[in-house]
């Protein structure tokens, strides 16, 4: 009773029930000032004619109905989605194929948390270092993939990879294939792992093949997985920008070839300096990715509410 | 528990400090007010000029993209006795420096500088003072007419002004000449370069003399709009000039009549001296042992490109002449103005008068930097008759004066950087073959429209 009485009197921070919002000010003051407020900002000027320079005047939907009318961003998203295309195929294919390698009984292979090291290790690289790596390995002249190419007879021209747009895309697709596969391995084998043993013991003495295991188990029960690798690479994907603005800085007809979303929302701020519209950009890329997001929920809900029935 | 409890309050505290402080930073009180006269400003550069021992509290600070500021602050100090520290910032950083500081109202910069291509948003930030408050309507008559007009805002203020004029020039082999047409004279030459269908036929002599008369079809884009805007009331202007470039640009790549060294390649620094690997493009010279070579004839640039030609000229020294295009232009130029934050505007505007307006400072630098074309009018024609060594004892001077005096800045826009990079871009692909004409037009159309939905296309 006395404890209880000395609770109410105390005031302010000596009440041991407000000491958690001193606790929790700093993450709650920086999350407010670096998190929210751009967000808010954007917004805000999303609705103007802001060019960094002049004062915001309030201008309405005027940005949000140029996006659609915007064919420049329209090229820009079918670059995205072309360049995704080729990631995601790759990226899944190869982590698909490790990941059958190294999940089978009959391989037994060993060191796996050497090779997922490994596998991970060209995420790690910058992507600064990355793109000029591959913009040198690239050069149709000197380059040493046209050399190796010619070398071994599979080319006797070199090809101009960084200036045929079809194959500048194609490479810029290969490279995050690379950089990502590891990601999607991990993932995958976490799912493979996650797998009950039963059915594989159930199988077996059911006398079904490894093919038969494989098609009828380990993928039906994969499916959740890759789809949300999918949907997480859909995601990032349509943020692309590092490599492709990277690897193709200052060469306007390079640009074109892999202009992504986010490239275009970047020239627009930064280059014509309509932040207003970059803003309204960025605000219907956010909703894409939000709608992605709610997929995956969906899809993970549906998967659970499944299993409870 | 307590020794927790105040460890816990103590982190939470300094990390609000430092945000605090970060946001500080950035907040600096805006400057004096706008309504000093010109009289206050000479009677403090005078009060200043009598106190030898000025302290660094009299020191003005310079944000600048061209190093040459240094030297004219060195002899400004050397003869005022006043301080100037000079800032310089890389070229492809100084718009982002200068805006996110300014944008702070930060005043640690008095003096700021612009290129005329950035000039239209320093302006329309705010972030040039006004410098009629300096009457500075009675010096217009010191400087080129085009340099005053470049320094004024869209309402007319005038806001920078620049010491140096950058007019256009084609920069020709004199030997090269002789042995092609027996004759090296500049008007001569000149008629060879005075439209774009001539243009086309010269380089087909130059070609079938074994040289180019370019090292890269990007030469001709100096003169793609120097007569008419690209936008004109807010509707875009696709000139015949502008089509006509795209054909001969067309033509000189598809028939080789260029040497395929972009400006700025070690190919192209090489051809000034003599002679370079055919389709070299951006290679380093050692990795094109064993291929073709040849000459180039020419070289469409502006004044400052004289000096490059000439400092990379070698043997080849004294053989350039200069001439006219087929019309005059201007490209590039440091702006000086007075940082709408600065807190010591009167101090500034005497380092920006001394750099801008003063005769001496002008035939010194002219002097000093050993060819750089000053803007100051009197001096120039005080210089017209200096005959140049490099150029065969021309008298560049005299020709630039008169190219400056041709130049018509009422066709320049805010705009123009950006489309003509549509506009070299359509060029591209139709040189490549990647478009048709029609095609590429089409294209450029877009990309206006796309970028800039206030300028109406008319197809």
């Amino acid at each position: 009773m006395k404890a209880a009485d000395k609770t109410k009197k105390t005031k302010g921070l000596h009440n041991r029930d407000n000491m958690g919002y001193a606790f929790i000010a700093p993450f709650v003051l920086v999350f407010l000032t670096f998190n929210i407020y751009p967000v808010a900002r954007t917004l805000y000027l999303s609705f103007t004619d802001y060019s960094g320079f002049n004062v915001p005047t309030w201008v309405g939907l005027t940005n949000y109905i140029r996006v659609f009318k915007d064919k420049l961003l329209w090229e820009a998203f079918g670059n995205t989605v072309r360049i995704w295309g080729i990631n995601i195929i790759l990226q899944l294919g190869i982590a698909f194929l490790l990941t059958i390698v190294f999940s089978d009984m009959k391989y037994r292979t060993r060191g796996l948390s050497i090779f997922r090291a490994l596998f991970y290790l060209p995420n790690l690289i910058a992507a600064t270092s990355v793109a000029y790596l591959f913009k040198t390995m690239l050069d149709w002249k000197f380059g040493s993939f046209n050399q190796i190419l010619k070398g071994i007879g599979l080319i006797s021209e070199s090809v101009d990879w960084m200036g045929t747009p079809p194959l500048l895309r194609t490479a810029v697709g290969v490279i995050g294939a690379w950089m990502w596969f590891g990601n999607s391995f991990i993932m995958l084998m976490a799912g493979v792992q996650g797998i009950n043993r039963d059915y594989y013991e159930a199988a077996a003495i059911d006398g079904a093949g490894r093919w038969k295991v494989f098609g009828k188990i380990t993928l039906p029960l994969l499916k959740p997985i890759m789809l949300y690798v999918a949907i997480t690479s859909l995601i990032g994907g349509l943020q692309l920008f590092d490599i492709p603005y990277l690897m193709t800085l200052g060469q306007q007809k390079q640009v074109r070839a892999v202009n992504t979303a986010v490239m275009h929302l970047y020239t627009m701020a930064f280059k014509n300096r309509q932040i207003g519209y970059a803003g309204a950009i960025a605000f219907i890329l956010f909703f894409i990715i939000c709608i992605c997001s709610i997929l995956v929920y969906l899809m993970m809900y549906s998967k659970k509410r499944k299993e409870e029935d | 528990m307590k020794f927790k409890r105040l460890t816990a309050l103590m982190l939470a505290g300094m990390m609000t400090l430092s945000l605090a402080a970060c946001g500080g930073s950035a907040s600096t009180t805006s400057g004096t007010s706008d309504t000093e006269t010109k009289d206050s400003a000479e009677e403090t550069t005078e009060a200043k000029d009598t106190d030898t021992a000025a302290g660094s509290d009299d020191k003005i600070v310079v944000w600048t993209l061209a190093a040459d500021l240094e030297q004219f602050a060195a002899r400004y100090t050397e003869e005022t006795g006043k301080e100037v520290e000079v800032v310089v910032i890389a070229p492809a950083d100084y718009p982002t420096k200068l805006t996110s500081a300014l944008g702070a109202k930060s005043s640690e910069a008095d003096v700021i500088v612009g290129e005329p291509q950035m000039l239209p948003n320093f302006f329309e930030a705010g972030f040039f003072d006004d410098l009629s408050q300096y009457n500075v309507d009675d010096y217009k008559d010191t400087i080129v007419d085009y340099v005053y007009e470049a320094g004024k805002d869209d309402q007319g203020i005038q806001r920078a002004l620049s010491y140096q004029v950058t007019p256009g020039s084609i920069i020709y082999r004199r030997d090269l000449a002789k042995e092609i047409y027996g004759n090296d004279d500049p008007q001569f030459i000149s008629e060879k370069f005075k439209d774009f269908d001539t243009i086309l036929a010269t380089a087909k002599e130059v070609k079938d003399a074994g040289y180019r008369i370019f090292s890269d079809t990007g030469n001709l884009r100096w003169y793609v709009n120097t007569q008419e805007p690209w936008v004109k009331d807010d509707v875009l202007n696709l000139s015949d000039t502008a089509i006509a470039y795209m054909d001969t640009a067309a033509n000189l790549y598809q028939d080789e009549l260029v040497a395929f060294a972009p400006e700025w390649s070690a190919a192209w620094y090489a051809s000034m001296a003599g002679e370079l690997p055919l389709n070299a493009g951006w290679s380093d010279l050692a990795e094109l042992e064993g291929a073709d070579m040849t000459q180039v004839f020419s070289y469409s640039l502006p004044s400052w490109g004289a000096l490059i030609v000439r400092d990379n000229a070698a043997d080849n020294k004294g053989n350039f002449g200069i001439c006219k295009g087929p019309s005059s232009y201007f490209g590039g130029g440091t702006f000086l103005g007075i940082s709408a934050y600065s807190e010591k505007k009167d101090a500034a505007w005497d380092f920006v008068k001394y750099c801008t307006l003063n005769d001496e400072t002008a035939q010194w630098w002219l002097e000093k930097s050993n060819g750089d074309v000053v803007s100051n009018t009197a001096v120039l024609e005080a210089n017209k008759d200096y005959t140049n060594e490099s150029f065969g004892n021309q008298k560049t001077y005299e020709f630039y004066m008169g190219e400056a005096q041709n130049i018509d800045y009422s066709v320049k826009t805010k705009y123009d950087d950006t489309i003509g990079g549509f506009w070299g871009a359509s060029i591209e692909a139709v040189q490549k073959g990647e478009m048709t004409k029609e095609e590429a037009i089409e294209d450029f159309y877009m990309q206006v429209e796309a970028t800039f939905p206030e300028i109406t296309v008319v197809r």
